[in-house]
């Protein structure tokens, strides 16, 4: 049986997470490989932000080139806390079709057999595998189809501004005719300051005290960067709205408010790095940049905080470095060094591997009083276990159930992906990556750390008045910069005055302040209503994480659906009328199979130049060439046969060599040119050779010595 | 004892005997040997497609003068039953079209050759290879018949004046005495 505490926690975390420092919304457009993919033909964006809240609509026309229809899918991997899909359009041609909200089995059900019958449809859905929230649109051969996908977060203030930021370069990335992006901020309060720290270039138009816009035109203003923008209005604790008979009320109350004053202390840190030491880690000049980074994080810990070093796999055989241990200056600087010193990068990569020792390590940090925070290491590249989306969910997980900022540090990252894939795993776990390429690792590690935002204030709880029915938890942890927000509210109007309760214990003990103001002075902010769902589905998401029972998941399938936001219980799905029954004769065109031109059959040159050329291609295959495999062994062999009793995974399969997964092993079986000696194979042609390079010489010789005898005969 | 108005040739070592075009043509077939089997020594992970079809063509490229020096070589040695080197220019032929092939069918040229389009080339050379050739061999087979290899005399194919190897000479592939091979101007055979 779980603890009674377990909600709490949750809770605690989903306040904590509500209050990230920045939020990206982005999507992944996923389809398997074809000679003609789906391409997007150019992407629209509209933002929306005002005090708390940010709505961001994102259209993209999708078209299908090839002569089959397609299925299209887009990825959003949204972070826990921040956005939720709230609405799904289709457009085909000038016709927009609005979605249903449905239960999820429903929901699907009704997009496959649309699919089978032929017909336009689209489908937003959780994907628990991968935890990411996915878009599914058919598209038929040669046509377009406008997906139009809105997203709403609640808005949290980070140094008394509000931050969001899009990654746009995603977006530039795939979008070959346009992009398009307009944020438009509009305030109750007076818009103080508008700045767009990504993008310092493109002008802010404002319009009166309350509102102001930004545009990106093309690819070329996007620049290639994500879109961050801040803004500040008023700073009033208190907002009010009212809809429908509803009145709503909201409290925020920054870290810099006065009411917390002298109570604020930073949790001293615990730094675990959890360090790669596979085989990539010892090319391209990684390990000295390594050692670089860990020395720096250490370098950057003052007294009372402690750090760890794990080493979980390799052909060093390490599983563990060092055991927590308290600061001391000089000597564990040392101590770190000579310890990375004597590891020999090889062998597969595992970001997964040292998980159990991270968890019982962030437990023991946490039971001490101080927050865990962990550093990857890695240059990106996991050729074991976790990869891509399942790996950022494992990293999402820790990361929730440890309390716990992740912070990637990408060593040399190889390529964009690897890059990409450090971002994500430090984006959704409150960290933020930090590539570094050789030198300056101080500065760069410092300054990451710097900026993560730890609590500085534990358990802060707010009391409304009764009947107020709260959205989300009413004890929260403030973050340093970050604020205490709560929306709350209750039928009929609010009464006058509003009175708000805080309370929280700092080192002088129980402390308690009241927020106080007249209904008439509080700011009006129209968006309340939505940042009141929006933090219910996030709290009942959290209560569902927690519940060992249906009851909360029932209780969020019925909300969600009623309210046309998609969670993990409830979809969106659009249905296209067909508007002729034989449309889809069209759609079930194969593509044609080329004609061979020519007589049709390989040489022996070409089928050798074939194998030689896979042989290449097999021996270049990175795992192979940055010794991330492990082991190799014969195929065929008692110790390969052995293998595959236990069912390996095969991570690349070819001619002369496969990789398999085993154990958490990369293993390769040999075959072929790849063991023995080719060279055995091609003997008789050289002795053949050598044969008629000696008879040449003989008749050679014979040919000379007869001419010399002619010449000679000849004279006499 | 060779007869009075007939000339003796001295003895000749073995080495001088041998026809130079049969050794051309061994030699041309052993060269194209030589790179089919490095071709086929570059097989394996260091194999280069562009530098083995280069290495066959190059072996056909031998073959074809192999064979045909061997065939001239042939000729030679018909004409002049001193001569020695008949085996070799049979090597030769053997050889040059085992090059030949060996490198065809790894390269797939000989399929093109063999595919139905070319057949009427292929049909039309081999006529005209007999329509060409036939006229060498009757004056061969008739020369070698009456030849005496005791005295080396072989009779005019035109007189019937018997004349030693070394006096006579072959015009339009045939066999003549000193008079027949350069009649007198203004006088008609």
């Amino acid at each position: 049986m779980r603890s009674g505490a377990a909600p709490v926690a949750a809770l605690l975390l989903l306040a904590a997470l509500a209050a990230l420092p920045t939020a990206t919304a982005f999507c992944e457009i996923v389809e398997p490989p074809s000679a003609l993919p789906t391409q997007v033909n150019g992407t629209q964006v509209e933002i929306r932000l005002s005090e708390g809240h940010a709505k961001i609509v994102i259209i993209k026309e999708f078209h299908n080139p090839s002569t089959i229809a397609k299925e299209g899918q887009i990825f959003f991997p949204l972070e826990r806390g921040h956005e939720l899909i709230t609405d799904l359009s289709l457009k085909v041609g000038n016709v927009v079709y609005n979605s249903s909200a449905l239960g999820r089995g429903d929901a699907l059900e009704g997009f496959l057999e649309a699919s089978a019958q032929g017909q336009d449809a689209a489908l937003v859905q959780y994907d628990d595998a991968k935890d990411v929230y996915w878009v599914a649109v058919t598209i038929p051969p040669g046509e377009s189809r406008t997906t139009i996908t809105t997203l709403e977060m609640p808005l949290a203030r980070v140094d008394g501004a509000y931050a969001y930021e899009y990654r746009l370069s995603v977006d530039a990335g795939h979008s070959l005719s346009y992009l398009r992006a307009h944020v438009r901020i509009e305030t109750a309060g007076v818009l103080e300051d508008v700045t767009v720290p990504s993008h310092s270039r493109l002008a802010v138009t404002r319009e009166g005290e309350h509102a102001a816009d930004l545009y990106v035109n093309s690819t070329a203003e996007a620049e290639g960067r994500d879109l961050s923008v801040r803004f500040r209005s008023g700073r009033a604790p208190l907002a009010r709205a009212e809809e429908h008979g509803v009145s709503y009320l909201r409290l925020s109350l920054e870290a810099t408010d006065p009411v917390f004053a002298g109570s604020l202390r930073a949790v001293p840190r615990a730094l675990l790095f959890l360090v790669d030491t596979s085989g990539s880690m010892g090319t391209a000049g990684r390990w000295p940049i390594v050692k670089e980074a860990v020395l720096a994080g250490l370098h950057d810990l003052v007294s009372g905080e402690s750090y760890a070093v794990v080493v979980p796999r390799g052909r060093s055989g390490r599983t563990l470095g060092l055991e927590p241990h308290a600061r001391a200056i000089v000597s564990d600087a040392t101590r770190v060094g000579d310890f990375l010193d004597a590891i020999v990068p090889g062998g597969s990569t595992d970001l997964t591997a040292g998980f159990p020792l991270v968890s019982r390590w962030a437990s023991e940090s946490a039971s001490r009083g101080q927050q865990p925070i962990l550093m990857v290491i890695t240059d990106g590249v996991p050729t074991v276990n976790l990869r891509g989306v399942d790996l950022e969910k494992a990293y999402r997980g820790i990361a929730h159930r440890e309390s716990m900022p992740v912070v990637a540090v990408a060593i040399r990252p190889s390529d964009h992906s690897a890059e990409n894939l450090l971002r994500n795993l430090s984006h959704y776990s409150r960290g933020d990556p930090v590539p570094l390429y050789g030198g300056s690792a101080e500065g760069k590690v410092s300054e990451v750390l710097a900026s993560l935002r730890l609590p500085v204030l534990q358990k802060v709880e707010t009391g409304f008045a009764p009947g107020m029915e709260t959205a989300g938890p009413r004890t929260q942890d403030l973050l340093r910069g970050g604020e205490i927000t709560v929306a709350a509210r209750a039928e009929g109007p609010l009464g006058d005055p509003v009175t708000v309760h805080v309370s929280w214990r700092d080192n002088a003990g129980a402390r308690a302040e009241e927020v106080t103001a007249t209904v008439g002075t509080i700011p009006v902010q129209p968006s309340l209503p939505r940042v009141w769902l929006l933090s219910r589905i996030h709290a009942m998401l959290a209560e569902v994480d927690a519940a060992t029972d249906d009851g909360p998941g029932s209780a969020l399938r019925a909300f969600a659906t009623a309210n046309r936001v998609v969670t993990p219980y409830s979809s969106l799905l659009v249905l296209v009328p067909r508007p002729d029954p034989f449309c889809c004769a069209s759609t079930a065109q194969s593509a044609s199979a080329g004609f061979p031109i020519g007589l049709g059959f390989p040489s022996l040159l070409e089928g050798e130049g074939r194998r030689a050329a896979q042989w290449e291609r097999e021996m270049s295959n990175p795992l192979v060439t940055e010794g991330e495999v492990d082991r190799y062994v014969d195929q065929g062999s008692g110790e390969h046969r052995a293998l595959l009793l236990d069912e390996p995974r095969t991570v690349a399969a070819g001619r002369f060599l496969t990789i398999l997964e085993v154990d958490g092993q990369l293993v390769g079986v040999r075959r072929g040119w790849t063991y023995g000696t080719p060279f055995l194979d091609t003997f008789p042609s050289i002795l053949f050779a050598v044969g008629a390079l000696a008879g040449i010489a003989v008749v050679e010789r014979l040919r000379r010595k007869g001419e010399a005898s002619r010449r000679q005969r000849g004279r006499t | 004892m060779a007869a009075a108005n007939v000339v003796s040739s001295p003895t000749v070592s073995v080495d001088a005997r041998l026809n130079p075009k049969a050794l051309y043509a061994l030699e041309a077939a052993l060269v194209s040997v030589l790179l089919l089997a490095l071709t086929l020594a570059g097989f394996g992970p260091w194999f280069h497609e562009g530098l083995a079809l280069a290495l066959t063509l190059g072996s056909m490229g031998a073959a074809v003068p192999a064979m045909a020096l061997a065939h001239r070589a042939g000729h030679e040695l018909r004409r002049d039953p001193r001569q020695l080197g008949g085996g070799l220019a049979k090597a030769a032929v053997l050889l040059a079209w085992g090059g030949f092939l060996g490198s065809g069918i790894i390269n797939n040229l000989v399929l093109y050759l063999l595919f139905p389009l070319f057949w009427p080339v292929l049909v039309g050379l081999i006529i005209a290879r007999f329509a060409l050739h036939s006229g060498d061999t009757r004056g061969e087979d008739a020369f070698l018949a009456t030849f005496d290899r005791s005295s080396q005399h072989a009779p005019c194919q035109r007189c019937g004046r018997p004349t030693h190897l070394d006096s006579g000479s072959w015009r339009s592939d045939r066999w003549y005495c000193p008079g027949c091979a350069s009649p007198p101007k203004g006088v008609s055979a």
